[in-house]
C-alpha cells in the first residue's frame, strides 16, 4: 500500500511526499531495496512509458527525476551495503563543438535515478577530455551525445581516440542526440542507440548486463 | 558605377514564382504546389567561401556574402524563393538568433566556422528580474551591433547593385531588415533562466517563470516597435518561433506560455506565420484556435500529417515538412518519396508549400534539396 502510494508520489514529481512515504516505509521496515524496487523503480517505469508514448513532458519527467532523486538520497546508504543495487558507472557529455544538452541531461537524471552512478562532462567535450575521464574513472558506460549534423563526427573521433589509448575494449559507448540513428552507431563502431532517455535507460542495463555476462564472469 | 551582380534567373520567373506562392497562401489552386527549401547561412557561407568569423566582424563582408549567398542559392537550388531581401534572407544584420537572449544580458560566443551561440541561464531571483527589467534592449547587445551593422550596410549599399535577368536593378544594402522576428516568449526566457532550469521551473515555480515570460515578452515587443519604425516597415505582418515549448505539455503551454505568445501575435493585426519544429501534434489545436495563425512555417518532420491534415488544413497554410536528414543523408529518390507523401497528404486542403521540416543541414547534396522541386513537379500538380 505504501509503496503504492510511493509509485504514485514519483510518478506526480512531488519529491517532498516522495521523501516522507520513503522515511515512512523505511520506518515500517520494509527493505530498502523493495522500496526502491516497487515504490520509486515502479513510478519512474511509468513515466519513462508515458514519455516514450508521447503522453508525458519533459518538466513532468524532471519532476519525477528529482523526486526520485530525493527518494535515492535516504536510499543509498542502505543500498551501498548491497553490490547487486549498484548497476555500473557512466560518464556522460555532449560532444565538441556542440552546446545542447537538455537531452542529455535528461538521460543522466534517468540513470541516476535508476541506480547508475553518473559522471556528466558537460558540454563541449573534446575526445581527448572522454579520453581522460574513461582512463580516470574507469566507467562501465560512455554517453555520447549530440544534436548537430556538424558535430555528429565528434562521435567516431571519440571512439577512434579510446581505441588509440587502448581504452576501447573496457568501455561500452552509447550515442544519442536528435540527428543520430542506429544506422549511425553501427557505421562508426558504437555499442548502442537509444532515440530518447527511457530507451537510453534500457540500452545502458542492456550494456551492463552485458557486459558482466560476458567480459567479467567474476561480477 | 560597380559591376552590376547578375542574378542568372529570368525576372518574369521571379514574379511567376511569386505569384504562386502568394496564390498558394490565399489557399488558391495554383499551377503546382510551391517549394521553398530553408537554407540558412550556416549552409551558405561554406559555399560561398566566406569565413564566418570575418562575416560576423565586417558589415561589408556580411552584405557582399548575403548576396552572393543568394545569388547562388537561386542559380543552383530549385526553390520558389522570388526575393533575396529581408529578415533571415538578405540585406539583413545577421546575428541569428542570438540577438534576443544577446540583448537581454546572456554572454555570446562566436566560434570560427558556425554561426554564433549564447550561453543561458543568468536570471535566478527576484533580484534578476528586477536588474532585467532595467535593460535597453534596443542598444544593448548584438542589438546593439545590429543597429551600428544597418547603418554601415546603408552606407556602402550603392556598392552592391544587383538584377535578376531583364528585370530592374536593386540595392539590397539600401534599407536592410533589422531581425525583426523573435524566437519567442519561452525560448528566450529559457536562455536567461537556463535551457534545462526552465522546465522544471514550470513546476516548482510557475509565478517566477510567468513574471519572466512577461517582462521577456515587453522586451521582444519594445524592439520590435523599433525594428517598424527604424526600417519603416509598411505592414504589420509577423514572423515567430517558439521551438521550445514544443517540449510542454498541452497543460503547461496554455497556462503559462500562452498568455505571452497572445500577447507578441497580437501586437500585430497583419498575417502572423509561426515556426515550431520538432513534435508538435499536441499542440497543433491551440496554435490554431488560439494562436490563430495564418502560417505554420517550418513544422517538423515528425508532425503526423493526417493530424496537422485534419486541425489546420485548409486555414492555415503549412510550410513543411521534408526529414532533412534524409536530405542530408539520403538520396534524390528517398527526398522525392518523402516529398510525394506530404503532397499526397496535404496538397489537397491547398495552402500547401514544400520546405523540409526544419532547416537543412550544412553539407546536403544539391541534387537531394532540388529533388524536392522534382516531386513537385511531378506529383504536386493542380487540378490534383
Ligand atoms: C533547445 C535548442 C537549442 C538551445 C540549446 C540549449 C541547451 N542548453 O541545450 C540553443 C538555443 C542554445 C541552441 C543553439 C543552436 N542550435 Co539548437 N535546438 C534546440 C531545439 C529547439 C531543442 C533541442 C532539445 O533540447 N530537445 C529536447 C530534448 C529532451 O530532446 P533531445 O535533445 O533530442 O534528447 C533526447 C534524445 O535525443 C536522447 N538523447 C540525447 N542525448 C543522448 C545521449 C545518449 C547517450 C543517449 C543514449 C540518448 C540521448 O534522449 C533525450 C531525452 O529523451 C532543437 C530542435 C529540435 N527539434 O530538436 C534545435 C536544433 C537541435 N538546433 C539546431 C541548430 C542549428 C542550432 C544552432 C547551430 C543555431 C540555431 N540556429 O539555433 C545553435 C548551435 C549551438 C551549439 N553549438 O550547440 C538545429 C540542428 C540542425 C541539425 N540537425 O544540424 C535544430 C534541430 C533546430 C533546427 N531545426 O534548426 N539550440
Amino acid at each position: 500500500m505504501i509503496l503504492e502510494m510511493l509509485a504514485e508520489a514519483l510518478y506526480h514529481g512531488r519529491a517532498n511526499e516522495v521523501t516522507n512515504l520513503t522515511r515512512r516505509a523505511l520506518a515500517e521496515n520494509i527493505s530498502a531495496l523493495q522500496i526502491l524496487q516497487d515504490g520509486l523503480l515502479r513510478g519512474m517505469d511509468r513515466v519513462g512509458c508515458e514519455f516514450k508514448a508521447g503522453e508525458l513532458f519533459l518538466p513532468e519527467v524532471i519532476a519525477s527525476a528529482k523526486a526520485m532523486h530525493a527518494g535515492l538520497s535516504l536510499l543509498r546508504p542502505l543500498l551501498a551495503q548491497s553490490p547487486s543495487t549498484r548497476l555500473g558507472r557512466v560518464v556522460i557529455g555532449t560532444v565538441q563543438g556542440d552546446l545542447h544538452d537538455i537531452g542529455k541531461n535528461l538521460v543522466a537524471m534517468m540513470l541516476e535515478g535508476a541506480g547508475f552512478e553518473v559522471i556528466d562532462l558537460g558540454v563541449d567535450v573534446t575526445a581527448t577530455r572522454f579520453e581522460d575521464a574513461v582512463r580516470q574513472f574507469q566507467p562501465d558506460l560512455l554517453g555520447l551525445s549530440a544534436l548537430l549534423t556538424t558535430t555528429m563526427p565528434e562521435m567516431p573521433r571519440v571512439i577512434a581516440a579510446l581505441d588509440s589509448a587502448g581504452l576501447r575494449r573496457q568501455v561500452k559507448v552509447m550515442i544519442g542526440g536528435a540527428p543520430v540513428t542506429q544506422h549511425f552507431a553501427d557505421e562508426i563502431g558504437a555499442d548502442g542507440y537509444a532515440p530518447n532517455a527511457p530507451a537510453a535507460l534500457e540500452l545502458a542495463k542492456r550494456l551492463q548486463a552485458y557486459r558482466i555476462d560476458n567480459e567479467n564472469p567474476s561480477g | 558605377m560597380p559591376d552590376i551582380i547578375e542574378i542568372n534567373v529570368p525576372f518574369e520567373e521571379i514574379i511567376a514564382r511569386k505569384e504562386r506562392v502568394t496564390q498558394a497562401k490565399r489557399f488558391m489552386e495554383t499551377d503546382r504546389v510551391p517549394v521553398w527549401p530553408s537554407i540558412q547561412y550556416r549552409y551558405l557561407l561554406p559555399v560561398i567561401g566566406t569565413r564566418f568569423h570575418d562575416y560576423y566582424n565586417d558589415p561589408q563582408v556580411m552584405l557582399r556574402s548575403q548576396i552572393l549567398a543568394q545569388k547562388w542559392l537561386m542559380e543552383n537550388v530549385k526553390t520558389d524563393q522570388y526575393d533575396i531581401t529581408g529578415a533571415w534572407i538578405g540585406g539583413w544584420t545577421d546575428f541569428q538568433n542570438a540577438t534576443e537572449a544577446s540583448a537581454l544580458g546572456c554572454e555570446v560566443f562566436f566560434p570560427e566556422n558556425d554561426i554564433p551561440w549564447v550561453r543561458g541561464g543568468w536570471v535566478k531571483t527576484d533580484a534578476d528580474l528586477r536588474r532585467l527589467e532595467q535593460i535597453d534592449v534596443v542598444n544593448s547587445g548584438l542589438n546593439g551591433r545590429q543597429v551600428a551593422f544597418r547603418h554601415a550596410m546603408i552606407e556602402i549599399a550603392e556598392k552592391y547593385p544587383v538584377r535578376f535577368l531583364g528585370g530592374p536593378i536593386f540595392y539590397p544594402g539600401a534599407n536592410p531588415a533589422l531581425t525583426n522576428i523573435s524566437d519567442g516568449p519561452f525560448t528566450v526566457a529559457a536562455a536567461l533562466l537556463g535551457y534545462t532550469e526552465i522546465f522544471a521551473a514550470v513546476i516548482e515555480r510557475p509565478d517566477f517563470v510567468s513574471e519572466l515570460l512577461s517582462i521577456v515578452t515587453d522586451k521582444i515587443v519594445a524592439w520590435l516597435d523599433f525594428c517598424w519604425t527604424e526600417v519603416q516597415i509598411p505592414h504589420r505582418d509577423f514572423a515567430w518561433a517558439d521551438d521550445l515549448a514544443a517540449y510542454l505539455s498541452p497543460k503547461v503551454y496554455h497556462a503559462i506560455v500562452l498568455p505571452y505568445e497572445k500577447k507578441l501575435r497580437f501586437h500585430f493585426d497583419g498575417r502572423v506565420s509561426l515556426h515550431m519544429c520538432g513534435h508538435t501534434n499536441h499542440l497543433l489545436r491551440i496554435l490554431a484556435d488560439e494562436l490563430q495563425i495564418n502560417e505554420y512555417d517550418g513544422f517538423g518532420w515528425e508532425v503526423d500529417l493526417d493530424l496537422i491534415g485534419q486541425v489546420m488544413g485548409g486555414r492555415v497554410v503549412l510550410i513543411g515538412n521534408v526529414n532533412p536528414l534524409i536530405v542530408a543523408t539520403g538520396t534524390p529518390v528517398q527526398v522525392k518519396a518523402e516529398t510525394r507523401r506530404v503532397i499526397e497528404k496535404l496538397a489537397h486542403y491547398k495552402g500547401l508549400i514544400i520546405q523540409d521540416g526544419n532547416n537543412i543541414p550544412p553539407g546536403s547534396p544539391v541534387e537531394n534539396i532540388n529533388a524536392m522541386m522534382e516531386a513537385a513537379q511531378e506529383y504536386g500538380r493542380y487540378p490534383m
